[in-house]
């Protein structure tokens, strides 16, 4: 099972992927981009679960009740899971999103849970990633 | 109030339909709930929608059609908060995990269908909407954190789709159990 800079590689290498599909056109594949910022998302909180509780849950049916039972990770559920339908919504029926959609919902939602994350392990030798450059208006 | 007294009250208030229906055996339950919801008794649909789960126990086979018949009742004439001031003040009522989330989830707007489905080891509850509407999805994962919070042995996976025409709805509940489809409301108000 992956360790927590694990995650975070990870985590660097679907931002690669990210950039790479935003450019040139940002709007042509966000269904994808969609996908990839719930997956980004997902390795923050498996990353904060395997430093903070060695846990290494296999399957989405066993995150969502660990983001609601752990208090620190609370606050992030509906983010998550905000992400998560629109990420389902785009892989299985290929539904775009606008890029005012990204910036406002799913960026957001991306950013804030990368924040917590950030604060609750102190991470210090990795940068938050910027994803409203990808996506410019 | 526990299980048993509203048991017993569901009960009575069976029999104690008018003579005509009690002898006409062609009148099955479904038939006898209806004249009884059709003549407003708001109460009775309350109890059978909370007795659900105790009246299962006795009355197997007409139990999904009381569900159904009170649902429906309780949505369409807007019962949902007496429920809910009955069901948190009475802790000792056995409430079931779809029953809680129906009657939390379905008065929203926008909600086009409730389906469940049972994995391994998991109950999945998966809400349509007729479109993708931001605050109401907020407000679902709420009552999925409730359920969690309250059904702390049971396990669940939630998931809060939305349909952009009416032969999408179809082909995702279909094969499904459905635990609330709103154009079932629209039939009954005609």
């Amino acid at each position: 099972m992956p360790q927590t800079d694990k995650h975070f590689d990870i985590i660097e290498d679907n931002h690669s992927a990210l950039a790479h599909l935003a450019n040139p056109e940002p709007s042509k594949y966000t269904n994808w981009c969609v996908t990839i910022i719930f997956y980004m998302a997902l390795h923050y909180i498996h990353a904060y679960l395997a430093k903070i509780s060695n846990e290494h849950p296999d399957s989405h049916v066993a995150l969502q009740p660990l983001i609601q039972n752990d208090l620190k990770l609370r606050p992030l559920y509906t983010k998550y899971r905000h992400l998560e339908d629109d990420s389902r919504k785009a892989r299985y029926d290929g539904e775009k999103f606008t890029i005012p959609q990204m910036r406002n919902e799913s960026i957001k939602w991306f950013k804030d849970i990368q924040s917590s994350i950030f604060n609750l392990l102190k991470i210090k030798n990795r940068q938050e990633l910027d994803l409203y450059s990808l996506f410019p208006l | 109030m526990d299980t048993q007294i509203i048991s017993d009250k569901l009960t009575k208030s069976f029999s104690s339909y008018p003579d005509e229906y009690q002898k006409d055996d062609s009148i099955d339950g479904k038939e006898m709930l209806s004249y009884r919801f059709q003549n407003n008794y708001a109460e009775n649909a309350i109890k059978m929608l909370i007795a659900g789960e105790s009246y299962k126990r006795q009355h197997d086979q007409i139990y999904s059609t009381i569900l159904d018949i009170s649902q429906t009742y309780v949505i369409r004439e807007n019962l949902l908060d007496k429920i809910l001031n009955y069901l948190e003040g009475d802790r000792h009522l056995v409430i079931s995990p779809e029953n809680f989330y129906i009657t939390k989830v379905s008065d929203l707007p926008n909600i086009e269908a409730i389906v469940y489905e049972i994995l391994p080891d998991t109950k999945h509850f998966m809400t349509i909407l007729s479109k993708r509407d931001i605050e109401t999805r907020e407000k679902i994962y709420y009552i999925e954190m409730k359920m969690f919070e309250t059904f702390k042995n049971e396990s669940f996976k939630f998931s809060v789709s939305y349909t952009h025409k009416p032969y999408e709805l179809d082909s995702i509940i279909k094969n499904k159990n459905v635990l609330f489809h709103k154009r079932s409301i629209y039939a009954s108000n005609r």
